[in-house]
């Protein structure tokens, strides 16, 4: 798990983002990368989403404004982490 | 007819000298208490004029309810225990739904009598201070002018009646005759292994069924009543060392509030035996450790005020079966119904329906509402759970609590157990808001362990919402996540002492949150 108390890289955000996505999408087998839409390809359900969000925020300690959320770079692993460590640096 | 106050004499007779109830700095002896009732049932028949006695109870002093509710029971009247928390409207409809035509009260509800005097519709209702009781002297006492057998008829048999803390719309009253008082009594005296030589704690008031019960088990048996007016922790554990008490039954919310307490102070406990508790997340690591610093054990209870206990577990299955409430005591018998009212496979949740030889009588006068609160002889709780195929039932929180987030329901109780587990917590309690789009979304409201100051709290919770995150991430499926966690000093409680939900969903209802619009943003960009 990520701490604020460290220095918080992308990769250690993709890598959260990566897991958490492989530990609760309801499909088998799944290849996540850096380039995964978890929305268009499915890999996460509504309530998985919306957990997401409030787990991102609870974790790195910031709130996305709600234009941001509307971004479809949001939906992109890679974009999401980039976002977040715009937000937290 | 004059059962429970039969039961008593016998009881208060071969423990004369015996303290029957410690309050505060008093104490009654079986004699004193006795002859309080003897003066009480003579000032009722003196009053009753051949009619029935019907009396509503506004009273805190521990003698004066005791003494009067006895009373009550050796003329055949009616007793309708009262919260004097009541507004001047809600204690008048009341009583009109009871028909009572006596109020019993004490000086420090003066205030209040006189407002409720000021409306029009209790004209009809006699009103009596305490101060006011007229005292036989001694002689008479030896041979009172009034005899059992001139006790007046009840046909009705409706000793207590007992208005339900109603979560939602009316209060219900239950009634409750003599002989079903007495037997719940021996019930908690077989369950619990209470005797005479037992000191019982009861720290909730008489309006409360479960103040009535630790009233009568003691008192019916010739054990000792210590009555705790004002619950908190510190006094709680001073009067538990001071008078030795040995077996205590507490609300959840007591339980939660003495948590910390209890293995602090396992010196000044050591004369407690049994604990009695109902439904409150007090884990199985937790009890084991009491039992070995004190050797003090555990029964966890599942009941309702119509059916009284209906199930125990035993200390002996606290921990392989520690999420469970017990098997069905004996004589009672519990089904899991559908919305149909047609009985469910084992495990699978649906309205607990119990069928127990201690069931109340019926709602006073609503013979509609009595029926429909049955099916084939099965009352039907309003409380969910599940039926293991051992026979141990699990309770799974009030129906009308079921959160429905997009179309799925929702157990607050399965969100609330894993949460709980977490150190932080001392109480959590998970409620479903509006959301227009969602239909509810889940909100844990916490109160963290040990008081800190608001500096610090600052730090604290968002650090406990993080491990509280990962705890859910963890351990519940995405839709039983909550969406947000709150952190209070202290959960809202209803009269009797159950954590308020209704209170805390109009709290955060009334925020008018668009909770859902994160969710809407990054699917619909909305």
């Amino acid at each position: 798990m990520t701490s604020t108390d460290e220095v918080t890289t992308k990769d250690d955000v993709i890598k959260f983002i990566i897991n958490y996505i492989i530990d609760n999408s309801s499909l088998d087998n799944i290849n996540v990368s850096t380039h995964s839409n978890f929305i268009t390809e499915h890999l996460l359900d509504s309530f998985a989403t919306l957990s997401m969000i409030m787990t991102l925020e609870s974790e790195y300690s910031f709130k996305f404004d709600p234009e941001e959320l509307g971004n479809e770079r949001m939906r992109v692993v890679g974009e999401l982490a980039e976002i977040i460590i715009s937000r937290i640096e | 007819m004059s059962f429970l106050y039969q039961t008593f004499e016998k009881s208060a007779l071969q423990h004369l000298s015996k303290v029957a109830i410690i309050a505060e700095k008093k104490q009654y002896t079986y004699k004193a208490l006795l002859d309080e009732v003897n003066q009480w049932a003579q000032q009722f028949h003196t009053i009753s004029q051949k009619r029935q006695v019907r009396i509503a109870l506004l009273t805190e002093d521990v003698i004066n309810t005791a003494s009067i509710a006895i009373a009550m029971a050796k003329i055949n009247g009616t007793c309708v225990p009262t919260n004097p928390q009541l507004t001047t409207e809600q204690l008048i409809n009341g009583w009109l739904a009871t028909a009572v035509n006596t109020v019993i009260y004490e000086p420090c509800f003066s205030h209040k009598v006189e407002q409720c005097k000021n409306t029009n519709k209790i004209s009809h209702i006699q009103f009596i201070c305490t101060t006011d009781k007229v005292t036989l002297t001694t002689e008479q006492l030896k041979n009172p002018p009034f005899l059992d057998s001139q006790a007046i008829g009840n046909q009705y048999d409706d000793f207590i009646i007992t208005l339900s803390s109603g979560s939602t719309g009316k209060p219900k009253p239950i009634v409750l005759s003599q002989t079903v008082k007495v037997k719940r009594a021996q019930q908690s005296w077989h369950l619990y292994n209470i005797t005479d030589n037992d000191v019982v704690l009861c720290a909730s008031p008489f309006f409360h069924s479960l103040g009535q019960r630790l009233f009568f088990v003691p008192l019916l048996l010739g054990a000792t009543l210590v009555h705790l007016k004002q619950f908190t922790p510190k006094a709680w554990i001073a009067v538990v060392e001071k008078h030795k008490v040995s077996k205590v039954i507490s609300v959840s919310s007591h339980l939660y509030a003495l948590k910390d307490e209890l293995l602090n102070n396992t010196k000044e406990l050591n004369t407690l035996k049994t604990i009695v508790t109902s439904s409150a997340p007090i884990d199985a690591h937790f009890k084991e450790q009491l039992f070995q610093a004190i050797g003090c054990d555990f029964h966890e209870m599942y009941g309702a005020t119509e059916v009284a206990t209906t199930s125990n577990l035993s200390p002996n299955f606290a921990k392989e079966k520690h999420a469970s409430v017990g098997v069905a005591c004996s004589g009672v018998e519990i089904k899991i119904l559908d919305n149909n009212h047609q009985p469910v496979s084992c495990n699978i949740i649906g309205e607990i329906a119990v069928k127990s030889p201690l069931a109340f009588s019926g709602y006073y006068l609503q013979p509609e509402l009595t029926a429909s609160s049955s099916h084939d002889g099965f009352f039907l709780t309003g409380d969910l759970g599940k039926l293991a195929e051992d026979g141990f039932l699990t309770y799974m929180g009030r129906k009308k609590e079921i959160i429905i987030s997009g179309g799925i329901n929702i157990y607050p109780k399965d969100i609330e157990s894993v949460l709980s587990s977490h150190q932080a917590i001392r109480e959590i309690a998970v409620i479903g808001v509006n959301d227009d789009f969602l239909g509810e979304v889940i909100l844990a409201i916490c109160v963290l362990n040990n008081t800190i100051d608001s500096e610090q709290n600052s730090q604290v919770e968002p650090l406990t919402e993080k491990e509280l995150r990962r705890l859910a991430n963890k351990k519940l499926a995405p839709f039983q996540r909550p969406l947000k966690y709150f952190f209070l000093n202290e959960l809202p409680v209803t009269p009797s002492g159950k954590t308020s939900k209704l209170a805390l969903q109009s709290r955060y209802n009334d925020l008018n949150e668009d909770w859902s619009a994160p969710l809407r943003a990054i699917f619909f960009n909305d």
